[in-house]
């Protein structure tokens, strides 16, 4: 078996400051979701495949920082873009597509609930703060910037001497990417008009010439970039150099093509609804006519 | 609301089951101190049989506090395939440049069964000055010995950082209260004001 295989079939490592939040943020959902399902087993807001989506996101995240991934991620730049990848590709999006806020607001307890909701809905500088951070522009830019930011050689290898540097970049994918996701799956809170489909599109594939840029960059750069990459025993079978171009092609790869992806369930999705719209109002032109048509029965038998 | 706050025996036995799962899931899984990384110290370096790396948190060391130290064992075979030295028992050796006599011995542990051939030692510095490191790694193969050379700084006076975290939150924490009591209060009028004290009489 090659060594990076076996080594990422072996044993997960706890990790509380990642394990803690899961377990508060799995087990409110759990009891919201619960909650609300008492009441209706047919409504939308915690049904079954949201719970499912949910817990997907945050086992990618239990994945991406506690499984072998994460160690490996300090000794091969492709698996540390592997785990940079999860975060903000598959983790962001797949916790927004569980509906987590009001199902797990249903998991608190009535007081502390009022309390979130009276700081969310209210007139209060918490609301006010988050509609500033969630406009898409915002949201889009803080991304980009955050996850281009972090690629700059000095604080990539910052973050792999410095433990809590490593944690905080972590910490800012994966908020970020929440925050750039939220426009796009129109997840709950609404602070903001939702985007139409054609401007979601535009959003998540205006992300792919910089990451395919700077995906590119990296992957064909005739040296090592990240010296830190230098400096550790080379046992998967390759070279910083030949590790480096993997890397920067699952950046390139990986990214565009879930963002090329997203654009393309975008357009089925537009093009389902735009259906569905014609359909109803085909349908409502229709009971229209027929009132008028049995009216002119009545008139010609009168007349008759 | 109170509706579906109500029946919280089935909601007790929830909470219970996903305490156990979580759990089940701590006590499975084997904890971690740190999840590599630190400053290289001593890279791919020849030590015998062996070719030896090792890595420091944090940075700086200071006395008093905890120093981190990793150690990677590793051979190259004729056709310059590197592999890990799982089995290799690896001392630390640490001898205070200022007083000679002050040394100390350690081991180093494995650091989990994923990091093969990496080896790690916790230690707290009881004082500040230029420290030697030494790192023997002895296994099947042989004796390999590295040394580097760390300057421990004077303990921190006050962790300035963790009281500048506390309070931020201190103030984050009462500005929130502060917000939600002013509401509920502006509420409390609101509703009195809405309500006529006397009945109207027509």
């Amino acid at each position: 078996m090659h060594p990076l295989v076996r080594a990422l079939l072996g044993p997960w490592e706890l990790r509380w400051e990642v394990l803690i939040p899961l377990a508060l943020f799995g087990s409110l959902y759990a009891l919201g979701w619960v909650r609300l399902r008492r009441q209706s087993k047919t409504q939308k807001v915690a049904s079954k495949w949201r719970l499912v989506l949910y817990y997907l996101g945050l086992g990618s995240v239990a994945l991406a920082l506690m499984s072998p991934i994460d160690w490996l991620s300090t000794q091969l730049l492709t698996m540390h873009m592997v785990q940079h990848k999860i975060l903000v590709m598959v983790s962001a999006p797949l916790i927004w597509l569980g509906n987590p806020y009001p199902v797990a607001l249903w998991g608190l307890p009535l007081s502390v609930r009022r309390f979130v909701t009276a700081g969310i809905a209210g007139d209060t500088w918490l609301r006010a703060g988050l509609k500033a951070i969630s406009a898409p522009g915002i949201c889009w830019l803080v991304f980009t910037f955050t996850y281009l930011a972090w690629h700059d050689p000095f604080l990539y290898d910052l973050a792999l001497r410095v433990d809590w540097v490593h944690n905080l970049e972590h910490l800012t994918f994966f908020l970020t990417a929440m925050l750039f996701w939220w426009p796009v799956v129109n997840g709950a809170p609404r602070l903001h008009k939702s985007m139409p489909y054609w401007g979601r599109i535009l959003f998540v594939l205006a992300f792919v010439p910089p990451n395919a840029i700077a995906g590119f960059a990296i992957a064909n750069s005739p040296e090592v970039i990240y010296a830190h990459y230098n400096t550790v025993p080379r046992l998967y079978g390759m070279s910083a150099l030949q590790d480096q171009m993997i890397g920067g092609a699952v950046m390139w790869v990986w990214s565009s093509e879930m963002m090329i992806n997203v654009a393309v369930i975008m357009l089925g999705v537009m093009s389902l609804k735009e259906r569905k719209r014609k359909q109803k109002e085909t349908e409502a032109a229709g009971s229209a006519q027929k009132p008028l048509s049995e009216h002119r029965i009545e008139k010609v038998e009168v007349a008759g | 609301m109170r509706r579906l706050d109500g029946g919280l025996g089935q909601v007790h036995r929830i909470v219970l089951m996903l305490a156990s799962v979580w759990l089940m899931i701590a006590v499975s899984v084997t904890p971690a101190a740190a999840h590599g990384g630190g400053t290289p110290q001593v890279v791919d370096a020849p030590a015998g049989p062996y070719r030896l790396f090792a890595w420091t948190t944090p940075d700086p060391w200071r006395a008093g506090e905890v120093a981190h130290i990793t150690v990677a064992v590793t051979r190259v075979d004729a056709a310059g395939q590197v592999f890990p030295v799982a089995d290799a028992q690896v001392m630390i050796r640490l001898t205070s440049e200022t007083q000679p006599e002050q040394t100390l011995t350690l081991p180093a542990q494995p650091v989990s069964a994923v990091a093969t051939g990496f080896y790690e030692l916790d230690h707290k510095f009881p004082g500040d000055g230029l420290w030697r490191i030494e790192v023997e790694a002895r296994g099947a193969e042989g004796v390999g010995v590295v040394a580097f050379t760390m300057a421990v700084e004077p303990a921190a006076s006050a962790p300035w950082l963790l009281w500048a975290g506390a309070t931020l939150a201190a103030v984050v924490i009462a500005f929130g209260l502060w917000q939600a009591a002013r509401r509920r209060a502006t509420q409390a009028v609101a509703r009195r004001t809405a309500q006529p004290s006397l009945p109207i009489k027509g």
